[in-house]
């Protein structure tokens, strides 16, 4: 295994062929399977994909929360120079909360109902910094009132019970950035919020960002909180990364067939801007392109062999353009309209 | 909390006197003239004089309406004057002072052995979950609560004291006496809080909170200290008070098995004699440790988990 460095300065996190397997009554769930992507410092990057294709995940095998029965068994994950997974146990511990903030997608269960609020935001302090318990509690509030919690003095004293789940979201948010962390893992954020209070989060979400030059790696299945605030998208199917781009050339250029039926989902505009779920698939999967089942334009560009024998591999198009796609891959796409 | 705590109190004082009618009412459903026990129990096997159980009945006070009876006898017990057994004539207060002091004896080094065993056990079998050494600590739990005490009893003091000759099998004349009873009471005790602590143990280490604690920065260990053992202690910590009240109360079956002068056999032989003041003094006090404890219990609760006056 490499212990090199990427080369590219810019970069913040490096993801390189990841994989996290589940054992599950003696078969294997590739739940992220060789998924590579990366982050500059400072960028919003979108992970999106239906449930179940693995988000979550590569989300948390990147800060290396997997539990059994899921385990990582291979790539290399580089946070700045740091190769996480080469890092032992206290190591990693370090990394979490200081380098990396994370934020998930109930808010209210995140919080221990016996621990005031302020004693949850200032623990980051408390591990990394070695802070004083009444430095932790005044740098507590000082974020709470930055994540614009009315009454910061007051809420530092309740409990997760008396608080909304929008207003746990901030606390959540006050906690992650309570180590001023390089890159901020947030693992749906807004979907188990009311609509107007999901977009007073992301505005916080990204401002934050924006201030304290703080890279993010958003998930969600909402391709509206995407192009509202993302730089950049991943797309992932059935544990693969089958497509990535700028927001604007995902939205409005799609390519893969997945990413166009999403995109054609989202204008369809379902109440809540989810993504239909049009058929899952993770299972008994063959030797080529997972879509296969759910794809039109295998068919329609004549390689339904190629596509059902074969797997498509990620290929990039243009600089920072990639597509998991046969058809895509031999100029097929426009011959048959994409 | 003082709110709380008042309405708690309000409670106790209603449940009190309830318990305390029946308490009262109890000897009395047996049917059995007290008088006439009292007299036979004095001069064996000669028939009773009607005179003299007369004589006995003006003494106690039972030729009153039981309103009359009950009246007085609540009045003097909040007084703190329980009455004389009818036995030995000594003041039913101090023979459960007496008693109660023992058995609170007993239960405090049973439950604390028990505290020490099961905690551990909880712990560790949550920690190994579905491994060989958790699938052993269920299955002992199991057997565990399935053991009778009139059966684990005799065999005890047939190996530890008759065979091997380690300790005492029957009296109180030292800490070594309590080693068979405590063992014996303290079966079923482990096997609950064992179970319950695991259970609780399991439940809290998979919550979400824990891995939000994790993605903070906090070791596995730390996490477990910080944000784990309070929350799994919330229900052990009921079946603990549950398992203190009720051996408060005495065990019968140990204490006369292992001759331990506590509660347990002194409400055996107060009901074997039909005393009534004890039977009603024992009972009161009985509840009224329960109730306490619940109550102490509670405001326990408040403390560790403050949010807990706002479920209920
Ligand atoms: N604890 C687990 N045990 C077994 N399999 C798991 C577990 N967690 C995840 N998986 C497997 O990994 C796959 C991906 O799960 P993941 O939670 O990453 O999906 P997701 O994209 O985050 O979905 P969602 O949008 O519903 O959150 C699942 O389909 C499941 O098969
Ligand atoms: S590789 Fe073939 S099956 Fe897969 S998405 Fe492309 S065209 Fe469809
Ligand atoms: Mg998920």
């Amino acid at each position: 295994m490499s212990r090199t460095s990427p080369a590219d300065h810019d970069v913040l996190l490096r993801v390189n062929e990841l994989s996290t397997w589940f054992a599950k009554d003696d078969q294997v769930i590739k739940a992220a399977d060789e998924v590579s992507f990366s982050i500059k410092k400072g960028e919003i990057v979108g992970l999106v994909g239906e449930s179940g294709s693995g988000k979550t995940v590569t989300a948390r095998s990147i800060a290396r929360l997997i539990s059994p029965p899921g385990k990582i068994v291979g790539g290399q994950v580089f946070l700045g120079e740091t190769s996480l997974l080469d890092l032992d146990e206290d190591e990693m511990n370090a990394v979490r909360g200081d380098r990396i903030g994370m934020l998930f997608q109930e808010p209210r269960v995140m919080l221990d109902p016996t621990c005031r609020v302020g004693n949850q935001v200032g623990e980051p302090l408390r591990i990394h910094r070695a802070t004083s318990k009444r430095d932790a509690w005044s740098t507590a509030v000082g974020l709470l009132r930055d994540v614009e919690i009315p009454d910061p003095e007051e809420r530092a004293r309740s409990y997760a019970i008396d608080i909304s789940g929008g207003m746990a979201q901030r606390v959540m948010i006050a906690t992650a950035l309570a180590a001023e962390p390089d890159l901020l893992i947030a693992d749906e954020p807004t979907t188990a919020l009311d609509v107007t209070v999901q977009a007073q989060i992301l505005q916080l979400l990204q401002q934050q960002c924006r201030e304290r030059g703080m890279a993010m790696l958003l998930i969600t299945h909402d391709l509206g909180v995407v192009a509202a605030i993302a730089d950049r998208v991943l797309v992932m199917y059935a544990g693969q990364l089958v497509a990535e781009g700028t927001t604007e050339e995902i939205l409005r250029g799609p390519l893969h067939p997945y990413t166009c039926a999403l995109v054609a989902c989202a204008s369809l505009a379902t109440a809540d801007g989810a993504l239909v779920t049009i058929r899952p698939s993770s299972e008994d999967l063959g030797e080529g392109c997972r879509f296969y089942d759910r794809c039109d334009l295998h068919g329609q560009a004549g390689i339904s062999d190629r596509c059902r024998d074969e797997m498509p591999s990620l290929v990039e198009s243009r600089a920072g353009r990639r597509t998991r796609c046969h058809a895509i891959e031999l100029g097929l796409g426009e011959a048959v309209g994409v | 909390m003082l709110m709380f705590a008042l309405r708690r109190l309000g409670f106790v004082a209603v449940v009190l006197l309830v318990v305390s009618i029946f308490a009262f009412l109890v000897p009395y459903v047996t049917g059995r003239d007290p008088a006439r026990e009292i007299l036979q129990s004095r001069v064996a096997e000669r028939a009773p004089d009607e005179e003299v159980l007369e004589a006995i009945r003006e003494e106690l006070g039972l030729n009153e309406s039981l309103f009359v009876q009950y009246q007085r006898w609540l009045g003097s017990a909040v007084e703190g004057d329980l009455g004389y057994s009818m036995v030995s004539k000594e003041p039913v207060g101090e023979l459960l002072v007496n008693a109660l002091q023992i058995t609170f004896l007993l239960t405090t080094v049973t439950l604390t052995f028990s505290l020490l065993v099961s905690l551990p056990m909880g712990a560790l079998a949550a920690a190994r979950r579905g491994g060989w050494l958790d699938n052993a600590i269920v299955a002992v739990t199991q057997t565990g609560v399935a053991i009778p005490e009139y059966w684990l009893g005799p065999l005890l003091i047939l190996l530890f004291a008759l065979t091997l000759g380690l300790v005492p099998s029957a009296g109180l004349r030292g800490p070594e006496y309590l080693v068979l009873p405590a063992l014996t009471l303290a079966l079923r005790p482990i096997a609950y809080i064992t179970r319950i602590s695991r259970a609780a143990m399991l439940d809290v280490l998979s919550s979400p909170y824990i891995t939000a604690a994790r993605a903070r920065g906090l070791s596995y260990a730390k996490t477990v200290v910080r944000h784990g053992i309070r929350n799994a202690s919330l229900p052990v910590l009921s079946v603990f008070a549950m398992w203190f009240a009720g051996l408060l109360g005495g065990s019968v079956v140990v204490e006369v098995i292992f001759a331990v002068p506590g509660m347990g056999r002194l409400m055996y032989e107060g009901v074997l004699n039909s005393d009534i003041p004890l039977i009603q003094a024992g009972l009161m006090t009985i509840v009224a440790l329960a109730v306490v404890f619940n109550v102490l219990a509670d405001l326990l609760y408040t403390v560790i988990d403050p949010t807990v006056k706002l479920r209920r």
